[in-house]
């Protein structure tokens, strides 16, 4: 027990000379934080994509060509009857996607207006698990469970949610039923078509337009006549969706992972380099320590709590840094190419986070401590 | 307990051997130290002092010749093993840069006995305030090294050399840095150490002042150790009065019983053998013994 506290004042010993070199400590701690910070994001958006990805293509596996606007809710519910007529279409009706915040929650989540009669539809897995679905254009919603569990709501709750990403004056509906819907994780809120447009202040528009077709063959035809009839659109189908999002999915993730395995070999030198200057700087230090009696280990213990001190503050910045990042670059997507993409922060992520940061900061300090560690105590002794 | 602090048996040491550098620091340095003596070894620059002061500091290793410690012939121990050694019979004082930068003077202190494992913190703590008290600096306890003076620093130096009651002390130039009427205070401290409890003290330097402090002068050139004509018992240059020296021994009585208390727990809690504590328990009881009388006087 009694012999524990020495490593108490070796930890002390690493503190105060991180603090002499402020200007020192803070640019490795960055260093670190950069990379952690880029390994975080770099996580939570892939795993945030994947989620995406495949619930959408959960939902596009369906017969349908998606009529889109750019970004906004720009798409007039009036094309609804003059898409019905063209022949090959079978039904179509308008749907909302669009950001909101709720109330609690700290990330934004999405709105899904449906039509109530078309429900079933948009959701062909929607599986009930509490309360009921709508029964009319009532100013209610259906939570996921996930987001139920997540922030401890109820059947029966009145919840008020406010339309963008920004906290803005909100409504107030109440929670009619908790739904799943099928392979998708995503967080969605859906609510009447009615209703989104209300909250999004947007009558008779819509995000974007569900075309059902018959056949599969019908697809590829209606699409190009789509194109041809309303230029200023975004006409996607099943195929192209899952395209386009592997693609960016896959460009995203290749720069990432190349800036994030950058960043943490420019973390490690740093780290590296931080401790040997500190070794060579605490050469006398290490005579005297020995002098005293100091075993190797004991040396070792300061140089290596110094790098672990760098390492557990660097690692918390860069996880702050990592989750602020993933939501800038998530705000990013949405904003210049129009994809929808919620960053998944979850607890392992984090976790991963501080494990990589404590462990390049030791693996790249061990050599230099041990190196510190192992100076014979006459030579540590003449350095002045 | 060994008469002996340390001994030298025919100890040669060659820096770079065999190549075109060789130098021959010492030749067959034969040298005994008893308990309780006060020794200086005098020399000009280059002579070979800091080589044979550290390898009595078991901190470097002849190329030749025999160290024994306290009758524990240690020449061929491990790094590890010297490491205990120098952390339960030797104490240091270099001639600058003595002190971790980043701790208190307390802390300084409270390392030595911290390393031993032998001391709760807060034991360590205790003790290390009565030492620094000794060297009449618990004022400046919580003060980092570069808050203090040069000849402050050294004392902080001297009571951390005392921690573990070393069986004798090395300085290597310990008043180099600082001026005489400092240096000569830092020296009759040593001189009364010496006196009152018997500390055995191995001073190294080039400075006469300084040597003549010591009870014993030895003299090296070339590497070669030679022993002056028994001097005279020089008087002190600084004489501490009555209060002083009644101050001193209350201190060194509160530091004895710091240790019987870190002793008592230690053989409570099954750390020490029953003949192991009656021994250490012996021992502490006799110089508790001798300090009362002292006061008494
Ligand atoms: N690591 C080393 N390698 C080679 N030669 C050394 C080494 N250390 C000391 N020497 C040489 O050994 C001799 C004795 O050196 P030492 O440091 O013991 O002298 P000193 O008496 O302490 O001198 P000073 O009073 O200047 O400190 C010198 O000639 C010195 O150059
Ligand atoms: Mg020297």
């Amino acid at each position: 027990m009694a012999g524990l506290s020495v490593y108490k004042y070796a930890v002390k010993f690493a503190w105060n000379d991180m603090l002499s070199r402020k200007v020192r400590a803070t640019l490795t701690v960055f260093s670190i934080a950069v990379g952690i910070a880029t390994l975080v994001a770099l996580m939570s958006i892939t795993l945030g994509m994947r989620t995406q990805v495949e619930s959408m293509l959960s939902e596009a596996l369906g017969l349908a060509v998606i009529l889109s606007g750019k970004t906004a809710i720009e798409v007039p519910v009036s094309l609804v009857p003059v898409v019905k007529n063209i022949p090959g279409v079978i039904d179509a009706y308008p749907v909302i996607e669009h950001m909101a915040t709720i109330e609690k929650a700290m990330q934004p989540v999405f709105v899904r207006g449906v039509p109530p009669d078309k429900l079933l539809d948009a959701f062909p897995m929607l599986e009930v698990k509490e309360g009921r679905i709508f029964q009319g254009e009532e100013k209610a919603i259906l939570i996921t469970p996930r987001l139920a569990e997540r922030l401890g709501l109820d059947i029966g709750d009145i919840v008020e949610i406010s339309p963008g990403t920004v906290g803005a004056s909100g409504e107030k509906y109440e929670i009619i039923g908790v739904v799943k819907l099928g392979i998708s994780i995503g967080d969605f809120i859906i609510m009447p078509l009615s209703k989104a447009q209300e909250l999004y202040n947007r009558p008779g528009y819509a995000s974007a337009i569900i075309i059902k077709v018959a056949s599969r063959d019908t697809i590829k035809p209606l699409a190009d006549a789509l194109r041809e009839m309303f230029p200023g659109a975004r006409i996607m189908e099943p195929e192209q969706i899952a395209k386009q999002i592997e693609r960016i999915m896959n460009v995203i993730n290749a720069t990432l992972l190349s800036i994030g395995s950058i960043s943490l070999v420019v973390a490690a030198l740093s780290v590296m380099n931080t401790i040997t200057m500190v070794v060579r700087e605490r050469i006398r230090e290490i005579g005297i320590l020995k002098a005293l009696g100091a075993q190797r280990r004991h040396v070792l213990a300061i140089f290596m709590s110094e790098a672990l001190l760098l390492s557990i503050i660097g690692g918390i910045i860069g996880i702050i840094m990592g989750i602020s990042g993933a939501h800038a670059v998530a705000e990013a997507l949405v904003h210049f190419i129009g994809l929808k993409l919620s960053p998944v922060i979850d607890l392992l992520t984090l976790a991963e986070g501080m494990i990589i940061a404590i462990l390049v900061g030791s693996i790249a300090s061990f050599h230099p401590a041990w190196k510190g560690a192992n100076i014979r105590p006459v030579e540590a002794l003449r350095y002045e | 307990m060994s008469e002996v602090a340390i001994e030298l048996i025919g100890v040669e040491k060659v820096y770079n051997p065999g190549t075109k550098s060789e130098v021959w620091a010492l030749r067959g340095i034969d040298l005994t130290v008893r308990r309780g003596e006060f020794i200086a070894i005098m020399g000009p620059s280059g002579s070979g002092k800091t080589t044979l002061l550290n390898i009595m500091g078991t901190m470097d290793k002849p190329t030749r010749g025999r160290v024994i410690i306290e009758g524990e012939d240690v020449t061929d121990y491990p790094e590890a093993e010297l490491a205990h050694i120098r952390r339960d019979k030797i104490g240091f004082v270099f001639q600058f840069f003595n002190l971790i930068t980043t701790l208190t003077a307390l802390e300084n202190v409270m390392l030595p006995m911290l390393l031993t494992g032998r001391y709760t913190e807060k034991e360590a703590q205790e003790k290390a305030l009565a030492l620094l008290a000794l060297v009449g600096l618990e004022e400046r306890a919580n003060h980092k090294p570069h808050e203090l003076s040069g000849g402050e620093q050294q004392r902080v130096a001297i009571a951390r050399a005392l921690a573990n009651h070393p069986a004798f002390v090395l300085m290597d130039e310990p008043t180099g840095a600082l001026d005489t009427v400092t240096g000569s205070k830092i020296m009759s401290l040593c001189r009364l150490l010496n006196e009152r409890f018997g500390q055995t003290f191995i001073v190294v330097t080039h400075n006469p002042g300084v040597a003549r402090m010591a009870k014993k002068i030895y003299h090296i050139r070339d590497g070669r150790l030679y022993k002056s004509p028994p001097q005279d018992l020089l008087q002190f240059a600084w004489e501490p009065d009555e209060a002083e020296r009644r101050r001193i021994m209350r201190i060194y009585l509160k530091m004895l019983r710091q240790d019987l208390i870190a002793l008592r727990r230690r053989f409570r809690s099954g750390h020490v053998g029953e003949e192991e504590y009656r021994r250490l328990k012996r021992m502490i009881a006799h110089e508790l013994d001798l300090i009362k009388r002292g006061i008494d006087l």
